[in-house]
């Protein structure tokens, strides 16, 4: 199912796009060049051969051994009954990409997590601010080199243990 | 049928008046109603709304960053606190992702065991959301109904896995403790009381007059809007749209149960408003006691739960797994490296999505209104900000 | 208030003044509807049908204006934290504070969390600690025993206030 996805995508957009087909792990993905993400996406939600219209899941994971943030796209096709898996990365110094607001609404809010929790800016989003934490909070948490503040706002961060102070 | 709502009161449409001036108020974070820790700033002109911005995040608690530091067989306990009012969906979504990726098959009878706790545990918490949307409309009388009745499935719950509200219940490779023959009686004599306690119910409020005017017609939300804003669950089906994970994507053993899916037809108003996504959850309830009954008569015998070592290491790989919850589609996406501890995992829940259609779907309604229609969405503030 | 008092028949009762405001005052302790999380839901059950704590007088408010308890049930988070201390302190004297559950408690079952503030005594002061995950109804009702025990022992007429 999902070759059949690649092999549409590989004829429409060329190989410089459309990178790499995973087939060996349970859930066969699709790597591809992070600069056409928007007008992939596009054609794939509106292609009525594939009618990838359902927006299931974004997530964003950090390899900092590879210096690369690497997105996740869920989409589910109503016509194929299937789950499509897409990927993609950016560097970890200049985390930038174009956002897919555009093209499922429901992005807008997973695309806000991400800046919020990994740092990753997407360009044309409507409201990109900080949506779990507060506004003035220092660092993005979900980074695997993150290190926490003592003091937030006069309130200290760490409790002592009852049975190692009292020993 | 006589079509019920505002269709008499044309004249008194809402208007966006331009003279008047607005003003911001604040609803929250400790408020009246019981959906949890949520804020809204409304910009209104006293009765109209012109916008509703959620702000979320009071209730994040960082699951996410824990469960990087936490081996596999030790998260369990956690996954019950994403979303409280259905924890055991929480569980099954976790161990379901972990089993699929480390190969583990589970013997037939824990599968048999998880598919009753997880639909006693679906009424219960359609019970809590259709229980506090009355209560948040103002009908104090079938909360308090509805919590005694939650009452005697707590009492099942405590009987099986010994917990009252965040069970621990299931472990990677089946379940923690079997059943035996009193509990199953408990369990059929609580069907028995409770099956026609639900016509009661309706005639109580669901066919309330007033209860219908408050509800129909209000808040609807279109089919291409659910689909584009990424709804799930009784909210998306209450719109029209048939997408149930049970039926499209089978997990576990519900391939071999006989039950339908109710989604909304415009049962009193329009289609897609909140009488729909009520009245779909009281579908919901029947159907889930019509499962309960035939998973135990179909109960097999056997071990409930896998051989796993104990300290369980699963070599470089992802993927994505997801039940269908109470409250929509509850997804993990578990990427692993080689160790005991998971490299990431994402949780995808349905208040999430529900929470970010509210900005659009609010404009031009009035104050109260909205209270209904959160109501309806049936959010819950943790599953948005785990 | 049994020690300090002599009972007639036909229903007179001699006691002291101290005693008898304290008895009025624990009969009917309202509560400040304010949970966060999972123990929220084990407070409501505990005002459901079973455990009822409509018996020992006490009702939920919604507003601290008219509260003497806040009962903090569930986890805070820093960005919840500056909120309660407003509710608290808009809440008028004689006021009390129990705090229920690990995660009010010390931070509970997110310790090692980087948002979540390691038990509520860092912001107000706690009369009673109740353990649990959720704490049972009975837990907490024995819970809010306790806080009508400290209202019996305090000298109301003497001090202006609380004496802690």
């Amino acid at each position: 199912m999902t070759q059949n996805i690649f092999n549409v995508l590989t004829q429409r957009f060329g190989a410089d796009t459309i990178l790499y087909y995973e087939q060996t792990s349970f859930d066969p993905y699709i790597i591809i060049n992070p600069e056409d993400i928007q007008s992939i996406c596009m054609y794939l939600r509106y292609n009525p051969e594939l009618k990838l219209s359902f927006f299931l899941n974004l997530s964003g994971v950090d390899y900092p051994d590879r210096e690369q943030i690497t997105l996740v796209y869920h989409i589910y096709s109503m016509a194929l009954k299937t789950t499509c898996v897409l990927k993609t990365s950016v560097s970890r110094e200049f985390p930038e990409l174009e956002s897919i607001e555009s093209v499922w609404k429901a992005a807008g809010w997973f695309e806000r997590e991400i800046y919020d929790l990994l740092g990753v800016s997407f360009i044309n989003h409507s409201n990109l601010k900080r949506i779990l934490l507060p506004e003035d909070w220092k660092g993005h948490p979900l980074r695997k080199d993150y290190r926490e503040e003592p003091v937030y706002h006069d309130m200290e961060t760490t409790r002592n243990n009852l049975l190692e102070t009292n020993r | 049928m006589e079509r019920s709502g505002n269709a008499d009161l044309k004249h008194l449409k809402p208007q966006i008046a331009p003279f008047r001036e607005e003003m911001i108020l604040n609803m929250g974070p400790q408020h009246p109603s019981t959906h949890g820790v949520l804020n809204f700033l409304i910009v209104t002109d006293g009765e109209v709304i012109h916008q509703a911005l959620p702000n979320v995040g009071y209730l994040h608690r960082g699951f996410e960053k824990l469960a990087e530091q936490t081996p596999y067989t030790t998260f369990i306990p956690y996954t019950d606190r994403i979303d409280y009012l259905a924890a055991m969906f929480g569980n099954h979504a976790y161990v379901l992702a972990v089993e699929k990726l480390a190969e583990i098959e589970v013997p037939g009878r824990a599968e048999f065991l998880r598919v009753i706790v997880c639909e006693l545990n679906r009424i219960a918490s359609h019970l809590i959301s259709t229980g506090a949307l009355a209560l948040d409309i103002g009908a104090t009388t079938p909360f308090v109904h509805w919590i005694r009745e939650r009452e005697c499935i707590n009492d099942i719950m405590e009987a099986i896995c010994g917990a009252r509200l965040t069970y621990n219940y299931m472990r990677i490779g089946g379940v923690s403790r079997d059943i035996n023959e009193s509990i199953a009686d408990q369990i059929l004599k609580f069907l028995d009381h409770f099956e026609p306690m639900i016509d009661e119910y309706n005639r109580l409020i669901s066919f309330n007059e007033i209860f219908i005017k408050r509800l129909a017609n209000v808040a609807v939300i279109s089919q291409i809007d659910a689909v584009n804003f990424g709804l799930v669950g009784p909210n998306l089906r209450g719109s029209g749209i048939e997408m149930d994970i049970r039926k499209i994507m089978p997990y576990s053993v519900y391939d071999r149960f006989d039950f339908d899916v109710p989604f909304g037809e415009g049962f009193k108003g329009t289609l897609g408003d909140s009488y729909d996504r009520y009245f779909v959850r009281i579908l919901e309830i029947k159907e889930s006691c019509s499962i309960v009954r035939q998973a135990l008569s179909k109960l097999p015998k056997g071990n409930i739960k896998a051989k796993v070592k104990r300290k369980l290491k699963i070599k470089e790989n992802e993927c994505y797994s997801s039940v269908e919850s109470a409250r929509g589609e509850m997804g993990m996406y578990l990427v692993s490296d080689g160790t005991d501890k998971p490299y990431r995992l994402k949780i995808k829940t349905g208040s999430f999505t529900a929470m970010s259609i509210v900005e659009k779907v609010s404009q031009r309604l009035m104050v109260a209104d909205l209270i209904a229609f959160i109501g309806s969405l049936d959010v819950v503030a943790p599953e948005i900000d785990r | 208030m049994k020690e300090n008092s002599i009972t007639f028949d036909k229903g007179l009762v001699i006691s002291t003044m101290d005693d008898v405001i304290n008895w009025m005052r624990k009969s009917s302790i309202w509560y400040l509807l304010f949970g966060t999380a999972c123990c929220a839901i084990e407070l409501m059950q505990t005002g459901g049908p079973r455990t009822d704590l409509d018996r020992i007088g006490s009702v939920f408010r919604s507003t601290p204006r008219q509260a003497d308890l806040i009962i903090v049930a569930g986890t805070v988070t820093y960005k919840m934290a500056e909120r309660i201390s407003l509710l608290y302190h808009q809440m008028a004297e004689p006021k009390y504070v129990l705090s229920m559950g690990s995660c009010a408690n010390c931070g509970g079952l997110f310790q090692r969390s980087y948002s979540v503030l390691k038990g509520i005594d860092k912001v107000i002061p706690v009369d009673v600690y109740v353990p649990g995950c959720p704490p049972r109804p009975e837990a907490l009702m024995e819970g809010f025993l306790e806080i009508q025990k400290i209202m019996m022992e305090e000298n109301f007429l003497k001090t202006k206030g609380i004496q802690r």
